[in-house]
């Protein structure tokens, strides 16, 4: 088959590799539909996550059609359309008992990596290095899917790919951090980040009560699509001072929950980001947490922020006395997709989650070298590369 | 396809291979200490995991000769903790890993009813670059700090 492949830092080719097979009784093989570039990407791509090895394939939010099923599979057919999680997870042991999916004890095959750096392993994931399991990504032909009746969901008739496709993991990205990040109804949520993650958080804080909603980006095509397809206020911070700008949206109080959906490779307008882009190719820090400091400090006294960018390990200069003495609560995990995927294709269904607009270039598999090229210069108002196989 | 400029791509090539290597270094196994606990937690009630380490999953049952072995109920709802070490005469430096190896592999099976595989056939090749990372995975279930 073909697949699009990490050929070594900042390289990445289409060539033809081996089909995948079942190798569990619970498998299932998917026909890969449609197969979507992830901001989280471009840390395996840029060698920030030191995990990948050449032949490797990228991609882990896809739609598609189940071809094969292994003899444990009770739940899926061939012929089924279906949406996967971007995480593996068993759904037998106690975290993903408690919905804690992404912490599966059994999803990664590899946990010695994780528990070296972190302590403990996360479950596995598609595509996104061998620290997370070495499994094969979507950006292929076909996806070998563990625990197929877990992690994969039949998308509803009503519903098209072209939408069913971010529920993979930019949907329920977004829904986790308005939810585990505590939203209530008349809460003022601000979200850092108007990808499609942070679009998705804002949506979902919107969904579950909050009276207002801002997002911060400096990104104008991204900003417009907030404001068209969101429904909600945004704040360009290239132009503008965000604590300020904060401020007054919150009547000086600060917002109730701040939701960071940038990851370990932030911008800033001011000089703190030629500081963090420094240290982090000098390898002094490995991530750039500059959207995370600003979270931190705009939230309101005894808030909530919630970190939903992707970082690997070290950060410099965490303003860790502005968490204690303003009473903050900080929370942060990978994504849980099997606890709301479901919900979230019924509400996908009703319309009340639109995801269309995010697909600004859609083309194909052969194309994905250039998919990525744009995602990553963030050209033509790219604001995700969907892959057609 | 080149997507970066030639400096940012050395810079993290070499730091892609540093780090991988540090992660090897980590996971090889070690020279024989003191014996010691390496615990798992399982998500089932005590009552429906074996007795004698023979009786386990074939990958405890196969260390019975070399381990010790104990169980306990965990606290709360969190299932029985499973608690294996070396016997004290044994001294086969790669013994402590293969019995992290075996615990977790008996969760799967008892919680899942099989052991997870890897993908196969394998898309990957072997480079110059990415051999500290392949030293590391020939230690990924066996390794760690369990």
């Amino acid at each position: 088959m073909r697949a699009l492949l990490w050929e070594g830092v900042n390289e990445l080719a289409v060539r033809d590799v081996p089909d995948p097979v079942l190798r569990n009784d619970g498998d299932i093989v998917v026909k890969v539909r449609r197969t979507v570039t992830c901001g989280s990407d471009l840390h395996l791509v840029g060698g920030y996550i030191p995990f990948m090895r050449a032949g490797d394939v990228l991609g882990h939010e896809f739609v598609g059609e189940v071809v094969e099923v292994g003899s444990g599979v009770r739940n899926h057919s061939v012929g089924d359309r279906v949406v996967v999680s971007s995480f593996i997870a068993c759904g037998r042991c106690w975290f993903c008992r408690k919905g804690l999916f992404s912490a599966c004890d059994n999803g990664n095959t590899n946990p010695a990596i994780t528990e070296t750096l972190w302590g403990f392993s996360p479950g596995g994931c598609f595509g996104y290095s061998h620290a997370l399991g070495g499994n094969g990504g979507s950006h292929a032909e076909y996806v070998r899917v563990p625990y197929g009746d877990v992690g994969a969901f039949r998308i509803p008739d009503g519903v098209s790919d072209e939408r069913a496709l971010f529920a993979s993991d930019s949907v329920p990205t977004g829904w986790m951090g308005a939810e585990l990040g505590g939203v209530t109804p008349g809460d003022v949520v601000a979200v850092w980040g108007a990808g499609a993650v942070g679009q998705m958080a804002a949506r979902s804080a919107m969904l579950l009560g909050a009276e207002k909603v801002v997002v911060i980006d400096r990104l104008a095509p991204r900003l417009q699509q907030v404001v068209c397809f969101i429904g909600c206020d945004v704040i360009d911070y290239s132009s503008t001072d965000v604590h300020e700008a904060l401020l007054e949206y919150t009547g000086g109080r600060g917002p109730d929950v701040c939701i960071e959906a940038v990851g370990m490779e932030a911008h800033s307008s001011g000089p703190g980001h030629l500081y963090d882009q420094v240290k982090q190719q000098l390898r002094l820090q490995t991530d750039r947490p500059t959207a995370v400091r600003q979270a931190i400090y705009s939230c309101r006294k005894g808030g909530s922020v919630f970190v939903l960018g992707v970082f690997a390990a070290l950060v410099d200069k965490f303003p860790l006395g502005a968490v204690m003495n303003k009473g903050l609560t900080l929370r942060s995990s990978q994504m849980h997709g099997q606890r709301w995927i479901p919900m979230l294709l019924e509400r996908m269904e009703r319309d009340e989650i639109v995801t269309e607009h995010l697909a600004t270039h859609v083309m194909s598999l052969e194309d994905g070298p250039r998919g990525y090229q744009l995602f990553k210069d963030k050209a033509d108002g790219c604001v995700r590369s969907v892959l057609v196989p | 396809m080149p997507l970066w400029n030639r400096t940012t791509t050395v810079v993290a090539a070499s730091a892609t291979a540093g780090a991988a290597a540090l992660v090897a270094r980590r996971l090889r196994p070690g020279t024989t200490s003191p014996p010691r606990w390496h615990a798992v937690t399982i998500d089932r009630p005590a009552s429906e995991v074996p007795g004698p380490a023979a009786s386990w999953p074939a990958p405890l049952a196969r260390l019975a000769d070399d381990v010790e072995l104990r169980t306990n109920p965990a606290p709360g709802d969190r299932g029985t903790e499973v608690y294996a070490q070396r016997r004290a005469d044994r001294t086969d430096p790669t013994l402590d890993g293969r019995i992290r190896g075996a615990l977790r592999e008996t969760r799967m099976i008892l919680e899942t009813g099989e052991i997870l595989l890897g993908d196969a056939p394998s898309t990957t090749r072997s480079t110059v670059t990415n051999l500290p990372l392949r030293l590391a995975l020939r230690h990924a279930r066996t390794g760690g700090r369990l």
